[in-house]
């Protein structure tokens, strides 16, 4: 007699499992691991360009700030008497006018603080067509480096119509009805681990319609990539497709972020060397 | 090409999903249903027997406690009245010496208060049933308070080794520690007022293991739980279901000790509502 059930392939699940693992994972080699070091890099510059100017110079940048040794913010009631901690984002929004100061005392600083703004993501990010989707980037903010936000969004095609696992294995029980998704959303914070966010459209067991689906980060743990795995395997074929698809076009941004990135491993490089000659001279 | 995985029953796992659903449930004819009653009556009897003695009598039951019209603590000088939880306690290790003072005003009361102890199921339920996969072991806690803290914990523990298998440990890539099946545990604590079953793995070459939790069905906030341990535990399913049955048949033995008593706490009650319903008419 024929058996009503699913079969569960364990390669498939596991297929599924390392596919998201694939857009998550913190390893070397993908897009969390060197947009990591890119922030890490860039949020790093202001430390290696210091001194920005000789002892006792100062150059007013605007109302609120002035840039001596490092930049400084201007209070009415203590002076200039506050570091900024926000250095990065000043050095990026008055690159020209810091590195106009800067270029009658150091040249290369000069050039480097010129080069700041073209390490903006949102200046050279831009939206992908790929097989099944396309990955756009998501604009949150308009401070400089987008707040060290980065956020893209993978759009199928066509929505992905399917069913739950449970949806299969509980008839007649109340459980959660799968319509379709329609959205992947990779989210990678600043001080954050990246997260996997799978929108589209679920019916709750209470009769309201959702759109959110299922979060998963690197910090989740593996049981939960197990559970998302199985519970979504009954979609597993074509969410393994436009996960893939995905990441592939992760890549395509993982790419432009090396290019760039090694630009900032030279600049850091410069000035470790610069440091180290000068403990090695004292 | 023959493909490595696992064939998922709908019908074996609504069935295994049900054979658990059985042992947590709270409806009717169920142990955790009588057992809601069963502490719910107790609970509710020192508000029945209110009050023990008449008006400015006064008996004192040690040096912490008087007995006058209700159960009064002595701290520091001041005085309190219990509330019910606690004056049940205090009715249960007093029981003699409380329905020695009420006996001079009402015997009736004082029948039903020397009675008490003997709704402490720690007196009566049998150490251990022996079923056909598996015994069941009423869990002392050790606890020396009145009806051990108003929790029920019984232990089925299978005759045979039944080896743990669960469908994460199957299609996932991480290889854990072979286990067994240790026991499955029902729990029933008075402040949930629904039955938990653990199901306790051990590690077959150590110590170590693993609890699964599963939730009465009836609570909203854990809907999906019994239908997401049936899929983890599908891999067993036919053996759980087996012990499950079995583990069933227990508890029933169980429930049938405890309406028995419940029957004559019913009885007390009534008594007393009949009583309080006669009062208000004469009024």
């Amino acid at each position: 007699m024929e058996q009503n059930g699913i079969f569960i392939s364990y390669d498939k699940r596991k297929e599924l499992a390392n596919t998201i693992r694939g857009i998550i994972g913190y390893q070397v080699g993908n897009i969390s691991y060197v947009f990591y070091n890119y922030r890490h890099k860039l949020i790093s510059l202001p430390e290696y360009l210091y001194p920005l100017l000789p002892k006792n110079r100062k150059v007013p940048i605007n109302d609120y700030y002035v840039l001596s040794d490092r930049i400084r913010e201007l209070s009415d009631v203590y002076g200039d008497g506050y570091s900024s901690t926000r250095d990065t984002r000043i050095l990026y929004t008055y690159s020209g006018k810091i590195a106009d100061a800067v270029e009658k005392y150091n040249s290369t600083k000069a050039n480097i603080i010129r080069e700041i703004p073209s390490f903006d993501w949102t200046r050279w990010i831009h939206d992908i067509k790929l097989e099944h989707g396309e990955l756009r980037y998501r604009q949150r903010l308009k401070e400089p480096f987008d707040d060290f936000d980065f956020t893209v969004e993978y759009v199928p095609y066509e929505p992905l119509k399917g069913t739950f696992l449970s949806e299969i294995l509980g008839e007649g029980e109340e459980i959660s009805k799968l319509e379709e998704i329609n959205r992947l959303l990779y989210r990678n914070e600043y001080d954050g681990s990246p997260v996997l966010s799978i929108y589209g459209m679920k019916k709750s067991y209470s009769g309201l319609w959702e759109p959110s689906i299922c979060s998963i980060g690197v910090s989740s743990d593996i049981k939960c990539i197990y559970e998302v795995s199985l519970e979504l395997y009954p979609v597993a074929d074509k969410l393994i497709e436009i996960l893939k698809d995905m990441e592939n076009g992760l890549n395509i941004y993982k790419q432009e972020f090396e290019k760039r990135l090694k630009r900032l491993e030279d600049i850091k490089s410069i000035y470790e060397f610069k440091e180290t000659v000068g403990k090695l001279r004292q | 090409m023959e493909q490595n995985g696992i064939f998922i029953s709908y019908d074996k796992r609504k069935e295994l999903a049900n054979a658990i659903q059985r042992v947590v449930s709270i409806r009717e004819g169920d142990l955790g249903y009588v057992l809601k009653e069963y502490i719910n009556e107790i609970m509710h009897l020192p508000e029945y027997l209110h009050p023990f003695l008449p008006k400015k009598t006064e008996v004192s039951l040690g040096e912490s406690y008087i007995l006058s019209s209700g159960i009064r603590e002595f701290r520091y000088g001041r005085t309190y009245k219990l509330c019910t939880e606690s004056e049940i306690g205090i009715l249960y290790s007093h029981s003699d010496k409380i329905a020695d003072a009420v006996a001079e005003h009402d015997i009736v009361k004082a029948s039903a208060i020397r009675e008490i102890p003997s709704f402490d199921w720690a007196k009566w339920i049998d150490d251990v049933i022996k079923l056909k996969y598996g015994e069941l072991k009423y869990r002392r806690y050790g606890l020396l308070y009145a009806f051990e803290g108003f929790r029920f914990n019984l232990e089925y523990i299978p005759y045979e080794r039944l080896d743990y298998v669960a469908l994460s440990e199957i299609t996932d890539e991480s290889k854990n520690e072979k286990r067994e099946i240790q026991k499955i545990e029902y729990q029933y604590d008075y402040t949930r007022s629904f039955p938990i079953v653990y199901i306790n793995t051990k590690d077959k070459n150590g110590s170590g293991g693993r609890t699964i939790g599963v939730y009465s069905p009836e609570t909203s906030v854990n809907r999906g739980n019994v239908r997401e341990v049936s899929l983890e535990l599908y891999p067993m399913a036919d053996k759980l279901i087996e012990i499950l049955k079995d583990m069933e048949n227990g508890l029933n033995i169980y429930k049938q000790e405890f309406e028995k008593r419940l029957n004559r706490l019913k009885d007390i009650t009534a008594m007393y509502k009949f009583k309080k319903i006669t009062a208000q008419f004469k009024k």
